[in-house]
């Protein structure tokens, strides 16, 4: 089968064929992040050396950049299936926009989380009023506002319609986040690691947090496919194919 | 590792990796549980029908 073709996408899209392939690509994913995950954390904790200036505090930064990252990257990544669910007129997309949203939740409060408990032995305060730290606050806020807007509306299309405007307008605050430091002056640090720069730490500390990051995506990857098929299952419940899946189970 | 303990910002960073490692392990046991409770429950409406 050719996958540059419209009928294979328009094929692999229907809740019926995308079940069976995510149920399969889920055990993989989950895998590869751990393994990840696990020499991740060797490298946090065992390769990169003690800061000099900060101790050891500074390895609270190897979860909070990567889950920072994500936060941003999934809300991209939620906007462009709530746009493809909105112009395509494509259920799956907009269930795997609602599928990653919680996770996405999650991501930004743990990189709030962390930052908080990087933020006190360094800076002296859990919490200030900066622009990185309060846009990143508000995309929690955005995330939340998204999960609420879906469920409080009954009727599924009308509901993530208004949940994918929602999605689109606060879109805007992605590059406010990205930016903040460069555009105000802020507490909180500029960008050490840049696409047309080399990154300004040591190679194992860089190491560590990149297979850290990796692990977090594969993660996400997994988690929002496990989320997917549950929303599938749920709204397809009435289906043939779902009452002959669950038969075949029992 | 026993220096990493000992150091004084080891609650800080144990309040990090602890939170991240039990925001993991509760994501993936809520999603295999509402998984399971689904599929009870599209059993338990597959069996109603038949019987209707």
């Amino acid at each position: 089968m050719n996958i540059f073709t419209k009928a294979f996408w328009l094929q692999l899209s229907t809740p019926k064929n995308f079940y069976p392939i995510a149920g399969k690509l889920i055990p993989w994913f989950l895998i590869s992040a751990t393994l990840l995950a696990v020499i991740g954390l060797y490298y946090s904790f065992f390769v990169a050396p003690v800061d000099y200036q900060q101790g050891n505090s500074y390895r609270i930064l190897f979860i909070h950049v990567p889950t920072a990252w994500m936060s941003m990257f999934i809300y991209v990544v939620m906007c462009i299936y709530a746009i493809l669910g909105l112009v395509l007129k494509t259920r799956l997309s907009d269930w795997m926009a609602l599928a990653l949203a919680p996770t996405g939740a999650a991501m930004t409060f743990l990189a709030l989380w962390t930052g908080s408990f990087w933020g006190k032995p360094t800076w002296g305060t859990y919490w200030i009023w900066d622009a990185r730290l309060t846009s990143e606050l508000i995309l929690l806020f955005l995330y939340l506002g998204f999960i609420s807007l879906n469920s409080a509306i009954d009727d599924p299309r009308r509901a993530s319609r208004a949940s994918a405007l929602l999605a689109l307008v606060g879109i805007i605050n992605i590059p406010i986040i990205y930016f903040s430091v460069k555009w105000w002056n802020t507490l909180h640090q500029g960008m050490s690691v840049t696409v047309d720069k080399a990154p300004t730490m040591a190679t194992s500390m860089f190491t560590a947090m990149m297979l850290l990051t990796f692990a977090f995506w594969l993660y996400t990857i997994a988690v929002a496919l496990m989320r997917v098929r549950n929303i599938i299952l749920e709204r397809e419940s009435q289906t043939a194919w779902v009452q002959d899946l669950v038969k075949g189970k029992n | 590792m026993a220096e990493l303990l000992a150091d004084k910002h080891a609650f800080y960073i144990a309040m990090t990796y602890g939170a991240t490692f039990l925001y993991i392990v509760i994501e993936l046991i809520l999603l295999t549980r509402s998984k399971q409770s689904l599929l009870k429950r599209i059993t338990r409406m597959g069996r109603l029908k038949e019987r209707n």
